[in-house]
């Protein structure tokens, strides 16, 4: 046998391995196998589907008997985000709690449970043709949903009623070919509730308009004070999931009176929005088709604007967002001492009025009304346990003329009395955190001159909004638009 | 086998010279084009980098970076990723006293030592951080992968249960699937990735990986709709290496060997790993082309030797006792099982054992492999040959059945 025959085939592997691995130090890569174990599953995939961002209550402009409710879900979505789009989860348990008795428990919750076809498992494609209605043959993967409207009696007796059933959602909008027709779907997709009012469940432009990359850039204002444009909207030109509900107002009142009166005891309900996901036994059967079975989960939890995102340090979010209003006294020292405030000062010199811990005489009292109690005579109900609700004061009634900046520009039918879809809840929030209203229950103190002018400089939607239900945008196209 | 010409030899290392050049290449566009694909991690890298730059004791700006740099790592399996980790984790740490803060270093340090397969350094870490915070649902999920890494299953599962009841989501599903794959419920398995794939996940590649392990999942009862599930990773994530592998294994399963080899080599295209390259050097095995096979095999062997950022050694042996010395593989199995003894080491230093002649020893691991049940069939097929060697007719038969 020829000895380098015989021994070729080791040299020449070892030579081929040699030349490997000099081969890939000289180009500073290396080979890789494979990074990890196969079955490591991510640890940052976030919640998408069960995150909400923002909450909506505002006395309905255009029928001034009933509130409109909606809770935003899904943030960031690109447009263009096939191809499976965008849809609720049918594993979340969506829901729009309401307090109308000040204890900081739901009297009253809406519930939206949502159920995934897909018409044609056999391609993946979202549509296989245009859409053209909410049961057109092309629109294959669609979504419907239950309402169910849940009431606590004072003495804890639950009952429910299914307010609406089967009811459809437009797909997301796709673009021109796809959902030629995109207002007509959303239209068909507003349907009535069997005990008056309306719904709507689907995509639609994020009404929300902020300089996210600012405010989370240490609160940068890219042109000071921040009251005259300059900043950048960090979300133009993404969607969301919306949840849009208007119901009669004697619906939601502790009487189920229409209140008179804004001082009335009835006037005053407290809104937030839960999801919460069914936690599962890792091992042992599951019954899939049952809710009532499920150990509920909630996972995110949203009343007023940028709590969660500003006032609620990092290492609480988890804690937070599984946790109920009525234990928010936990929280208070965050708000009853924003690190908001202390940055405001710190960035731009601002006089920020005192603040110190949760009780001392340094609390700050005014953010504890517009984020805890209530404002007196205006959103505080008679009586109140703090906690971290959107309170709305129904006797208020629509005005004509509404002001971006609600309260504090005296039009007291905006935030923080509720929330209407154009009201600057930035601007509002960190004027209110300089110190605009520290007056109000501070008579001698004298707000910084800048405090009422401080903003993020981004004023409006990028999108008009509509005048009656849902009033939200319709959502961008996936054709035409580019975000951000 | 038939014999190569020596000329062959000889050739060799000119082609895996041409072929390691034209890898370092690929591998680099693909990291660029991965990333530039998924703009999100792309996106979100840059504008990191660059506040992490102006602003270096910044622990959330440092913990979104490193969290970047592990999503960057699953979509490009450029591991050297790991080391830029450690380096931001050591200056965070440096700045801050602050518990929370301190916990989440922990838990990314954990996630760096199970991403190179240092589990009982991994475990170590997290479990710190959950001393130091016990409120946050995703360090139970990382403490998990640890644990069945380390064979410690019982614990694995009570951390997945603590997970799941905190904060059920996309990583807690996949964590309760993987759980019940391992103890044979592919039912369960399916049932509970799904739910995770309707939970979603801001990062395209998560979805892309839940899609490709749900295929996986598929494939041990419906071709079908593995295939289905492989396509739509693929569409989530465009040349998705794990997908492609997935979808040659479909067409294995249904004979179509050829187009299973242009799965595996577009595999092998966007991620030259030792696995693909290993999946094409089996490939080819079938096919009767030993040259090739013989050329990927080598290959797969020079990645594996030249891996410096994770520890490989249970793979290696896993691919050595097949395709290379099994002395060498025994040794390797052996450091392996120490180091990680789950039932797939076990498994592993089985195949070594037996392949080396030690049936005795062979059986003795191959039944810890089990342990779990007669489930997997990887191990199963391992363990009906080692009971043959061992005279254990009844149990080769009753493994076999279960395949």
């Amino acid at each position: 046998m020829n000895v380098t025959k015989k021994y070729g085939a080791d040299l020449a592997l070892k030579a081929t391995a040699l030349l490997l691995s000099v081969a890939t130090l000289a180009f500073g890569v290396v080979m890789q196998t494979n990074a990890s174990s196969h079955r490591e599953a991510p640890s940052i995939s976030g919640d998408p589907k069960a995150d909400a961002t923002d909450l909506y209550a505002f006395v309905s402009p255009d029928k001034k008997d009933t509130v409109t409710l909606i809770a935003n879900y899904l943030p960031f979505e690109e447009p263009g985000g096939g191809p499976n789009f965008y849809s609720f989860d049918d594993n979340v348990l969506y829901e729009i709690k309401i307090d109308n008795n000040g204890d900081a428990v739901e009297d009253i919750s809406y519930q939206f449970r949502f159920k995934t076809k897909v018409m044609n498992p056999n391609t993946f494609l979202y549509n296989t043709g245009p859409i053209t209605s909410l049961t057109d043959t092309d629109y294959n993967v669609r979504q419907s949903y239950t309402v169910t409207k849940v009431m606590t009696s004072s003495k804890g007796k639950v009952t429910s009623e299914v307010v609406a059933k089967d009811v459809p959602t437009p797909p997301s909008n796709v673009g021109p070919k796809s959902t030629p027709d995109y207002k007509d779907l959303q239209a068909a997709a507003i349907k009535p509730l069997s005990t008056g009012g309306k719904v709507f469940a689907g995509q639609s432009d994020d009404p929300f308009f902020v300089d996210l990359g600012g405010l989370f850039d240490l609160l940068t204002i890219r042109k000071l004070p921040g009251n005259d444009g300059g900043g950048v909207d960090g979300l133009k030109g993404y969607n969301v999931q919306s949840i849009a509900i208007q119901v009669p107002i004697t619906d939601v009142t502790k009487d189920g009176k229409m209140p008179t009166v804004t001082t009335g005891a009835n006037a005053v309900v407290g809104v937030w929005t839960t999801s919460s996901r069914a936690s599962m036994k890792v091992m042992g059967k599951s019954d899939k088709k049952n809710d009532n079975s499920k150990k509920w989960v909630q996972v995110s939890r949203l009343g007023a604007p940028l709590v969660n995102e500003v006032v609620i340090p990092l290492g609480n979010k988890d804690k937070w967002n599984a946790s109920k209003p009525a234990n928010d006294a936990q929280f208070a020292e965050y708000v009853a001492n924003p690190e908001l405030g202390g940055l405001l000062k710190a960035l731009y010199g601002i006089k920020v009025p005192p603040q110190g811990a949760f009780g001392s005489s340094t609390q700050r009292d005014d953010l504890i009304a517009i984020f805890l109690t209530g404002i007196p005579d205006l959103t505080k109900p008679g009586q109140v346990k703090p906690a971290e609700l959107l309170r709305l004061n129904l006797a208020v009634p629509p005005t004509a003329s509404p002001k971006a900046l609600g309260v504090l520009a005296g039009d007291n039918q905006g935030y923080p009395n509720g929330r209407r879809l154009a009201d600057d809840v930035t601007d509002i929030s960190i004027q209110a955190v300089a110190g605009a209203a520290y007056p109000l229950f501070h008579s001698t103190f004298t707000p910084d001159a800048l405090a009422s002018k401080l903003g993020d400089g981004v004023d409006k939607n990028d999108a008009n909004f509509r005048s009656s239900f849902p009033y939200l945008a319709l959502p961008w196209s996936g054709f035409e638009s580019t975000p951000h | 086998m038939k014999r190569l010409p020596y000329y062959f030899y000889l050739l060799l290392p000119l082609v895996a010279l041409a072929l390691s050049a034209s890898f370092v290449w690929w591998q680099r566009a693909q990291i660029e084009t991965q990333l530039n694909a998924e703009s999100s991690t792309q996106k979100a890298i840059a504008s990191l980098e660059e506040r992490h730059q102006n602003d270096p004791s910044n622990i959330p700006i440092g913990i979104g970076l490193a969290d970047a740099y592990l999503q960057a790592i699953r979509e490009t399996a450029n591991t050297a990723l790991y080391a830029e980790i450690e380096t931001i984790l050591d200056q965070l740490e440096a700045s801050t006293e602050d518990p929370f803060a301190q916990s989440q270093i922990y838990a990314k340090r954990a996630e760096v030592a199970n991403g190179r397969h240092h589990f009982r350094d991994g475990l170590k870490a997290i479990t710190e951080a959950i001393t130091l915070d016990p409120s946050i649902a995703a360090y139970y999920g990382i403490k998990s992968d640890s644990e069945v890494e380390l064979g410690l299953y019982d614990e694995s599962l009570a951390s997945v249960q603590e997970m799941v009841d905190r904060k059920p989501n996309f990583g807690a599903y996949a964590r309760v699937s993987s759980q019940r794959e391992l103890r044979g419920d592919i039912e369960g398995a399916i049932e509970a990735m799904e739910s995770a794939i309707s939970a979603g996940s801001t990062y395209p590649e998560n979805m892309a990986w839940a899609y490709n392990e749900k295929g996986k999942l598929e494939l041990r009862r419906d071709v079908a709709a593995a295939e289905r599930d492989f396509k739509q990773s693929l569409a989530l994530f465009p040349e998705f290496g794990p997908a492609l592998v997935g979808l040659g294994r479909v067409e294995e399963q249904r004979n179509n060997n050829k187009e299973a080899g242009t799965y595996y080599t577009r595999a092998f295209a966007v991620a030259p790993i030792a696995y693909n390259a290993m999946m094409l050097g089996r490939h080819y095995e079938t096919m009767n082309d030993t040259t090739r096979a013989a050329q990927y095999f080598a290959l797969a062997d020079a990645a594996y030797k030249s891996t410096t950022n994770t520890d490989v050694s249970l793979e290696y042996a896993q691919f050595l006792s097949d395709h290379g010395d099994p002395k060498v593989a025994l040794e390797l199995a052996e450091k392996a099982y120490r180091a990680r003894p789950s039932i797939f080491a076990a498994d592993t230093y089985a195949w070594a054992q037996y392949k080396n002649g030690n049936f005795v020893e062979a059986k003795k691991y191959s039944e810890e492999a089990l342990r779990l049940g007669e489930f997997d069939p990887i191990i199963l097929a391992h363990a009906v040959k080692i009971a043959e060697q061992t005279g254990d007719a009844a149990a080769a038969a009753r493994y076999a059945s279960k395949i």
